[in-house]
């Protein structure tokens, strides 16, 4: 991924984190997911753009608990929150990648989202996907790593 | 006066954000109704008295570029404010959505006065026509 869309990418995944839910990271390295015990999400988004590409959005699911619990002004541990933690981590890469689009792309250049999938992933998946990852931060003692596929 | 909202997305967590919102203002409400796609939003809006409409633009089964344009195409369901909430901001989609008579384009991640304010604007006559 080039220097210019990593710098993006980056500037947009604090800026979103922070907006949305009140979160901060710290720059992590990549040692920090291998080492995570539990299972992980993952969020991509397909978007249209100048060049088009996939954004995706790697976390534990203890992050998206979290994530969803500050979203919703509820605790981790309530009913809400659990429930929403795997939409919660869909609406939070959809809305960096809306902002990633035109902050790289620049919001006069035509461009479209489609709608946001996320899955589980076993950690031997989570490892690889991870390896890929240009973006990577800890946020409330948790691993969250970012990517963007550009064609 | 009591207002009826239905909220369009396909994020369950914007939904429940915005339901809430909407609950916490100063606006009196009667009764607020959710769809995860433009369809089913349409089905909602056909049959039930509906005051205003926050709407996505990226969903399943129908998008809501569709769903707005289905609801100008028809002379009553065109009367009905629309504020697009939306994580995209190329200025050609803002411009589509206007052009298609949506009372507003708020960009998400929004607030809650956001909600508020554009909401109260709207229903109490003061308009957006904005974003």
């Amino acid at each position: 991924m080039e220097t210019d869309a990593v710098k993006a990418l980056e500037n947009v995944f604090h800026e979103i984190l922070g907006k949305y839910a009140l979160m901060f990271g710290d720059p992590a390295g990549a040692g920090e997911f291998t080492a995570f015990k539990g299972s992980f999400v993952e969020a991509t988004i397909d978007f249209i753009a100048p060049r088009n590409g996939t954004l995706h959005i790697l976390a534990p699911e203890g992050f998206c608990n979290l994530l969803s619990a500050n979203v919703l002004g509820t605790d981790p541990e309530d009913f809400e929150a659990i429930n929403n933690s795997q939409d919660s981590l869909k609406e939070f890469g959809n809305l960096t990648c809306g902002h990633f689009v035109t902050s790289f792309f620049g919001s006069s250049r035509p461009s479209d989202l489609k709608p946001p999938q996320v899955r589980r992933l076993e950690k031997q998946e989570a490892a690889l996907e991870e390896g890929k990852a240009t973006v990577r931060f800890t946020v409330d003692g948790f691993p969250v790593a970012a990517y963007v596929d550009l064609l | 006066m009591a207002y009826n909202f239905l909220v369009v997305d396909d994020s369950g967590t914007t939904r429940s954000i915005i339901k809430k919102i909407l609950t916490l203002s100063a606006l009196e409400i009667g009764e607020l109704f959710e769809a995860d796609n433009g369809e089913d939003a349409l089905g909602i809006i056909k049959d039930k008295w509906i005051d205003l409409v926050f709407a996505d633009i990226n969903m399943p089964k129908m998008n809501g570029v569709e769903m707005v344009q289905r609801m100008s195409e028809d002379g009553l369901l065109a009367t009905i404010p629309v504020i697009i909430v939306s994580s995209e901001g190329s200025e050609a989609r803002i411009e589509e959505m206007m052009g298609k008579g949506v009372k507003a384009y708020l960009r998400k991640p929004f607030t809650p006065e956001n909600i508020k304010e554009l909401a109260e604007k709207i229903l109490k006559g003061d308009g957006a026509d904005g974003n």
